[in-house]
């Protein structure tokens, strides 16, 4: 199965999910599904242009570059693009993460030609209008402020900050508001010719059309697009700290947003599906891991108590997350680094084998829409996963072994240092810890 | 035009097989063979409308308590029996209804109808799982109390609504959620939960007659009663109402709300087509005008809330930095002005319904997301099949229509309006 399916470079599934690349010859990468339920087109437009290429103090770049595609070109004013997609139903949305940034969209079927002509614009053609920019940096930095009145949006952010401290994974894309201030229109301009490249971008198209000719009308309105070399930005490694970190960010409210958490794995790194299963044993799983029935279903503690791996191209973390009322923290605070311990120590061949069928039984529902197979399309290409990725799943998680797991909860939690943050009214001395160094 | 009168071809109607067994249990089936998933539904006609004073909370509180256990389950059972089939299993708790769900693999779903006919008919509510389980509901409710938006809210509804239960939180009021006791809980529970008073939602790749017996063999023998809705009448408003709430905050933000009206009244597809014209899209006109020309709001969202018993239209406004909130306010009511004084554009009102038809065909991608509006209709929306009317109805819309209802109910008299603040200084 496998090897014919890398010859013909597609794949077709029990019910038919058949995933197809093509290449244009200046190297735009195209993956299409095609899906005739409902007259409809799912679309994603990625480049490898995310926030960790954003330069030190200029944080924020990459999501605002993302943003002005949409804000006019060099035939279309911001309004018209935005009247035209809309106007047929359409919808054109800018999105950045940490290593991808393009343009996610959807039209009915009819409308295909139309989203390609306005997408082909907005990437090729953009105007880079410095009113626009204004307007733009205007929305971000205020976006980015009334976030910092919530403390759960807040928590996350800082908990990030204290993780990667100066790293570039150290931001969220939106960047922080005195950076996003600082961004220029010449920034944006370097930022785009050096990353939105054809060959360093790939579309993902889900639904209703026919492959060929939709390559052709690709290849009509792409095809053209000059394929540069690459000038890649060097990442640097991560470092990790070698005692337990902490700080407290003050706000008067009743509970206390407790984040605690080590460096983690990023793509590509091996031990990815064991350090999964670990994690869903630990504190993935709904209501039946470690960290919530202790948390939430015994003591009540807590709403929302899990934890989770955010994985990067180039690094992670680890983040067990607790919200609970402030009188509290300090006992959750106990009962996380515990558990952390504990699952490097015992885990139940019942919990190994509860996880693995929960992974093996959950995995078609995470690609049952359209919308969601772009997304998991996506992924594929961007990780590398093989076309071949959505039947092999099953395979990897099965493959995973008891030790494997307590081998990755040794590598990647450390429960004698570690990253905390907290969001609440309170104090470092609330806290019982020995040789936690809190920063300010 | 064109666009229209294309998209109206393509637009299907969905297909429902609807059955009703004897004891009042209501079966709705929709088939969708894209991918070998089933999502299973049971929606209890019971929410925060149904609550009085003292008990707000009570059915959130039962949804809660509902994984809790029965005679042949114990609690931790209930959980890993769902994830150990690798499904996706939750709960919610509405208005007007209380809706339990699993998203299994298809040739598995049968578990969660027997899961559902083991809930409706044997919780125990164990009191040594109670307590816990109120202390998580209350920290629920702190996590709303400490989002600045999400209170602000609770506060509009509190305010604009004086009399009708659509002011209370879903979530239920903090000294009330402390109150209740295992047995009201218990109380409720056995008030609410049967087949006269639930609906059975089967979405996905399902074979009908399968489906149907199975739904039979697990409910059919199951006692119904059918509770109704106490009808309540918020008495007409008669002038602005203003409020202010103070939080250890930064960014100020406004929000207005005026009386609206209910389902299947017709002026609600109006009022939907009016919030798309405000604020869906970024050619929409708060979103083009006030955020991005302007540069006044960082995000005006508009809320059309068209509910069983009555309704609201809401706005949220959050000012750009160095905005004051009073200006903010100002433009929004200009805004609005233009809605009563001018017809809305061919050009707009076209893309609305342009919107509203392809957002109903692409609201089909997920067949588990057809099965909750299936029920919402159905509760909330005088019957399932409206589902299929709405799109039409939005189609016969003319100006004339949004300038009327415009004219109607975004009146001073009818509104009210929030501000949230920062803390004065200590």
């Amino acid at each position: 199965m496998r090897k014919i399916s890398l010859l013909l470079l597609s794949i077709v599934f029990a019910y038919a999910i058949n995933i197809q690349r093509d290449t244009l010859s200046n190297g735009l990468v195209i993956l299409t599904v095609e899906a005739h339920k409902l007259p409809m087109i799912e679309m994603r437009a990625v480049t490898y242009a995310g926030s960790v290429f954003d330069p030190a103090g200029k944080q924020g770049i990459a999501n605002v570059v993302s943003q002005i595609l949409l804000r006019g070109t060099k035939s279309r004013a911001s309004n018209e693009i935005a009247q035209v997609i809309e106007s047929v139903g359409g919808e054109f949305f800018p999105f950045t993460d940490e290593d991808h940034a393009g343009i996610s969209g959807r039209v009915l079927s009819k409308d295909l030609y139309l989203l390609i002509d306005l997408l082909s614009d907005c990437i090729q053609n953009p105007l880079f209008d410095s009113v626009e920019l204004f307007r733009l940096k205007g929305e971000v930095i205020s976006q980015i402020k009334a976030e910092e009145d919530r403390p759960f949006s807040i928590s996350k952010r800082e908990f990030r900050r204290l993780v990667f401290s100066d790293h570039p994974l150290g931001h969220f894309p939106q960047g922080f508001d005195s950076t996003v201030g600082n961004i220029s229109l010449s920034d944006i301009k370097e930022f785009y010719n050096q990353y939105y490249l054809p060959n360093n971008t790939f579309f993902v198209f889900v639904g209703d059309f026919q492959k060929d000719s939709l390559i052709s009308i690709l290849d009509e309105k792409f095809g053209n697009w000059e394929r540069r070399k690459l000038q890649k930005t060097k990442i640097d490694a991560l470092s990790e700290t070698s005692k337990p970190l902490g700080k407290i960010i003050h706000m008067d409210i009743s509970q206390a947003y407790i984040l605690l958490g080590n460096l983690g794995p990023k793509y590509g790194d091996i031990d990815w599906y064991e350090t999964r299963v670990m994690n869903y044993i630990l504190g993935g799983a709904g209501l039946t891991s470690r960290i919530s029935e202790i948390i939430r279903e015994e003591r009540g503690l807590a709403y929302i108590a899990y934890s989770y791996f955010q994985r990067f191209k180039t690094g992670g973390y680890f983040n067990a997350l607790v919200q609970t009322r402030k009188e509290m923290a300090n006992e959750v605070v106990q009962i996380l680094i515990s558990e952390m311990q504990r699952i490097q120590d015992t885990i139940d061949v019942v919990e190994l084998s509860r996880a693995k069928k929960f992974y093996t039984g959950y995995f078609p529902l995470t690609h049952d829409t359209y919308r969601e197979m772009t997304s998991i399309v996506s992924q594929i290409e961007s990780q590398q996963l093989g076309l071949d990725y959505l039947s092999q799943f099953k395979k990897l998680i099965e493959a995973v072994k008891l030790d494997e797991l307590k081998a990755a909860a040794q590598k990647y939690l450390h429960p004698d240092r570690f990253y905390l943050l907290i969001v609440g009214d309170l104090k470092p001395e609330d806290i019982k810890l020995e040789r936690i160094e809190w920063i300010e | 035009m064109i666009n229209i009168i294309l998209a109206l071809i393509l637009l299907q109607p969905i297909e429902v097989k609807e059955y009703n067994l004897a004891n009042g249990l209501k079966v709705l089936i929709y088939e969708d063979h894209f991918a070998p998933v089933v999502s299973t539904q049971v929606h209890y006609r019971v929410g925060s409308y149904n609550e009085s004073s003292g008990l707000t909370g009570i059915s959130h509180l039962l949804e809660h308590m509902a994984f809790k256990g029965t005679k042949k389950h114990s609690a931790k059972e209930y959980n890993r029996i769902i994830e150990e089939a690798g499904g996706s299993e939750n709960a919610f708790t509405s208005i007007h209804r209380t809706v339990f769900y699993a998203h299994l693999q298809s040739d598995r779903y049968e578990l969660e109808l027997e899961l559902e006919a083991d809930r409706m008919q044997n919780l125990l509510i164990p009191l040594d799982e109670f307590i816990p389980e109120k202390g998580v509901v209350m920290e629920e409710r702190r996590l709303g109390e400490n989002d600045p938006h999400q209170n602000l809210f609770e506060h509009l509804d509190l305010v604009s609504f004086s009399y009708h239960p659509y002011r209370n939180p879903i979530i239920g009021f903090m000294s009330d959620i402390e109150r209740l006791t295992r047995d009201d809980v218990y109380n409720w529970y056995k008030k609410y939960y049967n087949p006269a008073n639930a609906i059975i939602i089967i979405a996905g790749d399902v074979n009908i007659e399968e489906a149907l017996k199975l739904v039979k063999k697990y409910y059919g023998k199951i006692k119904g009663k059918k509770e109704e809705d106490i009808l309540f009448e918020e008495p007409p408003q008669e002038g602005e109402k203003r409020f202010e709430l103070k939080k250890d905050i930064k960014t100020p933000a406004l929000a207005i709300q005026y009386h609206a009206v209910g389902l299947n009244h017709e002026d609600m597809y109006a009022f939907d087509v009016i919030s798309m014209i405000l604020s869906f899209g970024m050619s929409s006109r708060f979103e083009k005008n006030l955020v991005r020309e302007a540069g006044i709001a960082t995000t005006i969202n508009t809320y059309s809330s068209t509910l069983k018993h009555g309704g609201s239209f809401s706005i949220l406004g959050i000012p750009q930095k160095g905005v004051d909130i009073q200006s903010l306010e100002k433009e929004i009511y200009n805004e609005i002005e233009k809605l009563k004084n001018e017809p809305v554009t061919d050009e707009e009102l076209n893309k609305a319904k342009n919107q509203v038809l392809a957002q109903t065909i692409y609201r089909q991608d997920s067949a588990a997301g057809i099965g909750f509006a299936l029920g919402w209709w159905e509760i909330e929306g005088g019957g399932w099949q409206n589902i299929n009317r709405y799109p039409e109805e939005v189609q016969k819309l003319t100006k004339e229509d949004i300038l009327e209802v415009a004219q109607k109910y975004f009146r001073k008299d009818n509104r009210t309006v929030g501000y949230l603040l920062p803390k004065e200084e200590k």
